[in-house]
Formats: C-alpha cells, sequence, structure tokens
C-alpha cells in the first residue's frame, strides 16, 4: 500500500508541480471513490478533475504534518456529493439504464442487485462511508480521518449505513481489521 | 456474512472502477483552467490544444528550428583548456569559456518535498575572476555517508522535473549563480531498492562529478535504483 504521503510543511507555498507531485499518487484512489459514490466513469473522472483544482485552491486548508489522502478523499467525496444535487445529476439518473442482467447471474447475484438497489436508497453519508470502508478498503481510523470524525464514530457509522442497507444483514466484524 | 464477504458483495456490485490512464494529464490540466464548464467542451478545448500544438511542433520540425535532443551533447562546445586555474585578465576573443569545476562553488538552495517525491534546489556560483557558461544538465553522483560512491542513474529533465525549462545558454559572471533542481522518489516502488545517500557531488554540464562541488550531511532516501533527476541549469534568482 502507498505510504501515507506526507506533504511538505508549507503547502500553501509549494509550487503547481510540486503540489501535484503529491496529488498524483492519489488519483487511482480518488477515482475509485469518486466511481463508486458517482457510478458513472464519465462523471467519477470530470469530478476528480474538479476536486483536483478544488485542492489546489483549498491548499491553505492543509493543516501541517497531517496525511494528504484523507484530505483529498474528503474534497473528491464533497465535489461528488455537490455534483449529485445538480438538476443535471437527476436528469441523467433518470436516463439511466436499470445494468443489464448478466447472463445466469454469474456475476450478477441476486443478492448483488439487490444491493444495487437498496445502495440507490441509501442517504448519501451512509454510502459515502460504505464505500470508503469496503470499496476503497480503508480502516476505521483512515475513514475517520476523511469524514474528520473519531475512529469510534466511523465505527457505528459504518454500522449503521449497513443496517439501513439491508437491515436482515449481519456483517460480523473481524476482530484482524 | 463477516466483512470480508460483504466487501466481495460490495465490490462485485458496484463493479470494478477502470482508472483512466490519462487521469493524471486530466487532473494536472484541471489546475490551469476555471471551475465552471462542461465535459464536452473540456474536451473539445482539449482536442483544440493538441492540434495547436502538433501544428506548432510540426511546423518548428519543417522549418528545422526544433532543438536538438537535450542531454550532455546539447550543451556548448568545449574548448580544450589546459589551464584553468588561471583566466587570462584580458577577455578571450572567443567570449567566455565553459565554466569549469575549479571556477565554481555548490550550496544548497530550497528543498520541498512532496509525496514520494523530494527536490532540493542546487546552486553553482562562479568563484572566478571573468565570465564563464553553461548550458545544459549538470552531472550528478549519489555518495554515502563516508563519501563512497554509490549506484546513481542521472536522468536529465526525468520524472517530476519533466516541465522544467529545456537547456540554454547562461553566463556567469564573478559572483553569480546558476541553479537547479535534482529530484528523487523517496517511496520504493516494484523491486529496485532504496538506498541511502549523505550528499551528492555535482559537475558542470559535460564534466564528471567531483568531490570539489559536494553538498554532504543530507539524509537521502533514494529509490528506484538510485534514480536522480536533474533539471537544466537556469540563471538563479
Amino acid at each position: 500500500m502507498l505510504r501515507p504521503a506526507a506533504l511538505g510543511n508549507n503547502l500553501a507555498e509549494q509550487r503547481e508541480d510540486v503540489f501535484m507531485a503529491g496529488i498524483e499518487p492519489l488519483l487511482p484512489m480518488a477515482y475509485r471513490l469518486a466511481y463508486g459514490l458517482l457510478r458513472r466513469p464519465e462523471e467519477a473522472e470530470d469530478a476528480v478533475q474538479d476536486a483536483t483544482f478544488d485542492a489546489w485552491r483549498r491548499r491553505s486548508t492543509f493543516r501541517a504534518g497531517s496525511e494528504v489522502r484523507p484530505w483529498f478523499l474528503a474534497i473528491v467525496a464533497n465535489q461528488c456529493h455537490r455534483r449529485t444535487r445538480t438538476r443535471w445529476w437527476r436528469v441523467i439518473r433518470l436516463a439511466d439504464p436499470e445494468p443489464e442482467p448478466t447472463a445466469a447471474g454469474a456475476f450478477d447475484s441476486d443478492e448483488a442487485s439487490a444491493l444495487r438497489a437498496a445502495l440507490v436508497r441509501l442517504p448519501a453519508a451512509d454510502r459515502l462511508v460504505l464505500v470508503l470502508r469496503f470499496y476503497l478498503d480503508l480502516s476505521h481510523e483512515e475513514v475517520a480521518a476523511t469524514l474528520r470524525i473519531s475512529p469510534s464514530a466511523a465505527r457505528v457509522r459504518t454500522h449503521r449505513a449497513l443496517a439501513r442497507l439491508r437491515p436482515r444483514l449481519v456483517v460480523t466484524e473481524e476482530p484482524s481489521r | 456474512m463477516n466483512e470480508r464477504e460483504f466487501q466481495q458483495l460490495f465490490r462485485d456490485t458496484l463493479g470494478e472502477a477502470q482508472v483512466p490512464p490519462d487521469l493524471r494529464f486530466t487532473a494536472r490540466r484541471a489546475l490551469g483552467r476555471p471551475v465552471e464548464r462542461s465535459t464536452t467542451a473540456l474536451k473539445a478545448a482539449a482536442a483544440v490544444a493538441t492540434i495547436v500544438l502538433v501544428a506548432t511542433i510540426g511546423g518548428y520540425a519543417l522549418l528545422g528550428r526544433h532543438v536538438s535532443a537535450p542531454g550532455p551533447a546539447a550543451s556548448v562546445p568545449t574548448p580544450p583548456v589546459t589551464a584553468t586555474s588561471a583566466p587570462a585578465p584580458s577577455p578571450s576573443p572567443t567570449g567566455p569559456l565553459s565554466c569549469q569545476v575549479t571556477g565554481l562553488a555548490l550550496a544548497k538552495g530550497a528543498s520541498q518535498g512532496a509525496a514520494g517525491h523530494l527536490f532540493q534546489t542546487l546552486l553553482l556560483t562562479s568563484t572566478g575572476s571573468s565570465p564563464c557558461t553553461m548550458s545544459g544538465y549538470p552531472t550528478a553522483q549519489l555518495v554515502s555517508a563516508s563519501q563512497g560512491s554509490l549506484p546513481t542513474r542521472v536522468v536529465d529533465g526525468g520524472g517530476m522535473l519533466g516541465n522544467t525549462p529545456p537547456p540554454s545558454l547562461i553566463t556567469l559572471f564573478p559572483g553569480q549563480a546558476a541553479s537547479f533542481q535534482v529530484s528523487w522518489g523517496d517511496v520504493q516502488a516494484g523491486a529496485a531498492a532504496c538506498e541511502t545517500a549523505g550528499g551528492i557531488e555535482v559537475g558542470p554540464p559535460g564534466e564528471a562529478p567531483s568531490p570539489a562541488l559536494a553538498v554532504s550531511g543530507l539524509s537521502m532516501n533514494v529509490c528506484n535504483a538510485g534514480e536522480l533527476d536533474v533539471s537544466a541549469v537556469t540563471m538563479a534568482p
């Protein structure tokens, strides 16, 4: 796994290329986050671009000595959230065809399609915590840092989101994770 | 269902994200543009920019005005100099000579760190009594804390220094300084090992690195088999 990035103390004073050198290793994960939240490749790519620009403009909000990854992921999540609240998003959501059923459920079990339907109905905050935890495979600590809450609150939020997603689904936490 | 099983189900549900290969370029481009724009407008603009760029480069190539490949070969030809310690007091009719190791002093400039990449500015100050010239990429050698040579792969304009200005001829008057950057990755990627260097020895473009031009007391973790990216010299501000 990529070592948590430690940008220099003076991120606010950094030049563009140095700033980008810090952000670039995070772009694939940023894209996964955006894709997990938006489910549309072109929207995800645009969101990552806009988030990069946001991050550059808001680089003075980066606290020296903290980690870049949660800071940047939070900006990406914000950018995605903003996108889903536009009129345009509602238009493309309506135009969105249901995912094509795959042959013999090879890749798309009933469970998966039920889960997908439930995900669409889930509040944005719940969806975000689930994507961070289960799609990006972040630890509770890093989920917490991204959401700017405590690790125990991140744990609670994850379980609450799971409970809302599938009331009858019981997911047991493994001690090693 | 345990967390891992749920994670698998969750991933199957969302599908795998295919990270666009040009993401870093589009993201980099994002810094130079206003916030509001549509994808189509952006892509059209990018297409136009590409065409213009290609046309420009093509035009230059046709005119034969393109710069030859950078590197030591592109640096100014060094006139054969046998005695460099005592430059002639009268200006040479052929113009200033290339800067020599003996007429330079090395100093550290600003350093900056980013995720996985470190940048160090180095300054070559002219200590001679007459002007000298420089063009291109300085040479460099990583050394250990005990001044022993370490494996070094110098890449001119490589890595994160790909956007730095191309070589140009600069003239240093006594006391003036040339500036260049070195950059290295300090996060291990793949099988290539990292090494700890205590300093760098450099040489002016076209000349071997020299212990006379060294900075020591550094603690550099250089990964990617000693890759050290170097920018071309420019006049120090």
